[in-house]
């Protein structure tokens, strides 16, 4: 039997080719950016800063002339992130201690770090809402009723400016400018994932839960062993979008964990905050942002349909 | 009998329930209640260095930090924060959410290369902020100086820089806005569509009088979050400078409130009150400020809530 495929597209009208010029103008930029900076990335300092080269090829005689070659940049970039400062701060509730934690790093100490933050962090920030999201669905009483109502309050109502209050308590608690403390801090619930598994679980027949506890099983098994794994697709999900998002956030470990620099604060610091820095010329720091993007990009071309579904309430929507 | 039964699975239940919370909870109770309790307690404390060893000593400020944090808003052109923070959140609601809106509904209607621009429109969401920013500034900086032959880059140039980050953050905030508001497009019933088609409504008629009522309730959630971020976006001005030295003419609220928390302490080393120009707010101050700030944006939010939802035509 032969398939007939129907052609969904719209019918082109002026409005959408309006709209279509508009969105040819914003991938343009986007991609000439990047060429742009791919380009430099791959010039000589001097290419660019003596001959003004900007928009040319990068000039190989200037690369002979030095003994290197076109991905010059790229091993200095290995090479030179690094970090090395001092930092000092007031820890303890009752007896106050001086902590002086010195904040260093190289690019391979900044990738473990990053895939320790990234990684476990982003595990507790999707385990916590899956987790109460599954206790609040399915034990349903007064104390789940009235969480589910403070996760929507809380999600209602911004609060500015708890940061002091949220460094000074990791401080006295001895949790600042450690993995543990982040994790924690991490390992809320009352946020828009909460709903999500709230609403997945709300969804699923209680029938598995009742055959389960009519053969013996503990409360504990038909949470991991029947539930959990229901809710796997939603969770991977969750994880992917949060481990990208740390992995690129460089604001937190500079707050939080100063003295584990992740590999965005590092090289956040050496391209951007030091300019005393090696790196002060274009071509390095396009070469380490460049570093930088390969693991996301990678893991975009990988999982990008699972990255561009969107969450909603009781599941994944493609 | 079967009453004993169904009390003991209960029971079960609620001791499984009860033991499962008690973790999260003092996680909340730490990271939520403590903090935002203690955010308002420092508002109105002192804190000075203790005579011996590195404690402090507390005392109690009364309105003296509100006092302060009013003194450096007024002070020279520190006000202009405000009036920044206000106009990226105006740009970002009448320009950036409408185009937003004109993309998703590209997208949703699946005209020429919408996979592709869905992709494209969607690559700023996962690419480092830090990354875009640099190329971004590279380009108006160096490339465009260059290609026209201008003096200064339009970051250099006091005139446009405020205009050129402007452009960058509506930019880049179409990404996550289009993927949220594409799939809320997706889930209205092809009937609908179909039969406003049949009755002949254009595709900007169906936009305007069948789309958008049909989405109102995730434009609603769009609006009031964006309230929240009024005074938190930091407009990437931590990422655009060196050494944080950003133009006082365009400091945000929110990367104000950034730098001063990343640079500052209970106690700063050299305050505010005693040096206008370098010195930093304290702790205590910077909760005073976040406090009036919340003070504000918490019935903004609400009423804002009430009034879309009152004009919601799916709440009729």
């Amino acid at each position: 039997m032969r398939k007939v495929k129907i052609r969904k597209h719209h019918k082109m009208n002026v409005f959408f080719a309006v709209v279509l010029a508009v969105l040819i103008l914003y991938t343009t930029l986007m991609f000439g950016l990047f060429l742009l900076g791919l380009n430099i990335s791959l010039k000589h300092p001097l290419d660019v800063e003596i001959y003004s080269n900007i928009f040319g090829l990068p000039n190989m005689e200037i690369w002979k002339l030095y003994n290197a070659n076109i991905f010059g940049n790229y091993i200095f970039a290995f090479r030179n992130i690094k970090l090395d400062k001092a930092n000092s701060y007031i820890v303890g509730l009752f007896n106050k201690e001086l902590v002086q934690a010195p904040i260093k790093g190289d690019i391979i100490s900044c990738t473990i770090y990053t895939l320790i933050y990234a990684g476990i962090g982003a595990l507790c920030s999707t385990f916590m809402p899956m987790f109460m999201g599954y206790l609040c669905s399915m034990y349903s009483n007064k104390v789940s009723n009235f969480l589910y109502a403070v996760v929507l309050f809380v999600i209602a109502t911004p609060i500015i400016g708890a940061t002091p209050a949220t460094v000074n308590l990791m401080r006295s608690l001895r949790l600042y400018d450690t993995f543990i403390g982040e994790f924690i801090r991490r390992s809320t619930f009352t946020n828009m994932y909460f709903l999500i598994f709230f609403a997945y679980f709300k969804g699923l027949s209680s029938g598995f839960s009742e055959a389960a506890e009519i053969d013996g099983a503990s409360q504990l098994s038909i949470m991991f062993r029947i539930y959990i794994p229901l809710a796997a697709n939603i969770f991977f999900t969750v994880y992917l979008m949060l481990f990208v998002n740390y992995w690129n956030d460089f604001t937190t470990p500079m707050m939080f964990l100063p003295s584990k620099p992740t590999l965005s604060y590092a090289i956040y610091f050496t391209t951007t905050l030091d300019s005393g820095s090696s790196f002060n010329r274009d071509t390095r720091r396009m070469a380490a942002l460049m570093v930088f993007a390969v693991p996301i990009i990678v893991i975009f071309t990988i999982f990008n349909k699972r990255l561009m579904t969107n969450l909603t309430m009781g599941g994944v929507k493609e | 009998m079967d009453t004993k039964k169904t009390l003991t699975r209960t029971q079960k239940r609620n001791i499984f329930f009860g033991v499962m919370i008690i973790i999260p909870l003092i996680i909340f109770i730490l990271f939520y209640g403590v903090i935002n309790a203690n955010t308002i307690l420092m508002a109105f404390r002192k804190y000075e260095t203790a005579e011996s060893g590195y404690g402090y000593k507390i005392s109690f400020a009364g309105f003296d930090n509100f006092r302060v944090v009013i003194e450096m808003l007024s002070y020279k052109n520190n006000w202009m924060m405000l009036r920044n923070s206000a106009v990226l959140w105006l740009f970002k609601l009448l320009i950036g959410l409408p185009v937003s809106i004109i993309f998703s509904y590209y997208v949703y209607k699946k005209a020429v290369g919408s996979r592709f621009f869905r992709v494209i429109l969607f690559l700023p969401n996962i690419i480092s902020n830090l990354i875009m920013v640099y190329l971004f500034r590279y380009f108006v900086n160096n490339a465009i100086a260059s290609l026209f032959s201008l003096k200064l880059g339009l970051l250099d140039n006091p005139n446009t820089t405020f205009a050129t980050i402007l452009f960058f953050n509506l930019w880049l905030g179409f990404a996550g806005q289009t993927l949220l508001i594409t799939s809320a497009m997706s889930s209205i019933s092809d009937s609908i569509s179909e039969a406003a088609q049949v009755d002949g409504v254009n595709t900007v008629s169906e936009l305007f009088y069948i789309t958008l009522p049909m989405i109102m309730p995730t434009l609603t959630t769009f609006v009031v979050l964006s309230i929240a971020e009024l005074f938190v976006d930091q407009m990437s001005l931590v990422t655009f400078y060196d050494k944080f030295g950003v133009p006082a003419h365009i400091k945000t609220v929110g990367y104000f409130l950034f730098q001063q928390v990343y640079e500052s302490d209970l106690i700063p080393n050299t305050s505010w009150e005693n040096n206008p120009v370098f010195g930093k707010l304290s702790y205590s101050q910077l909760s005073a400020f976040g406090v009036m700030i919340s003070a504000f944006v918490i019935p903004v939010s609400f009423g804002v809530r009430r009034l879309l939802n009152h004009i919601d035509p799916n709440n009729d």
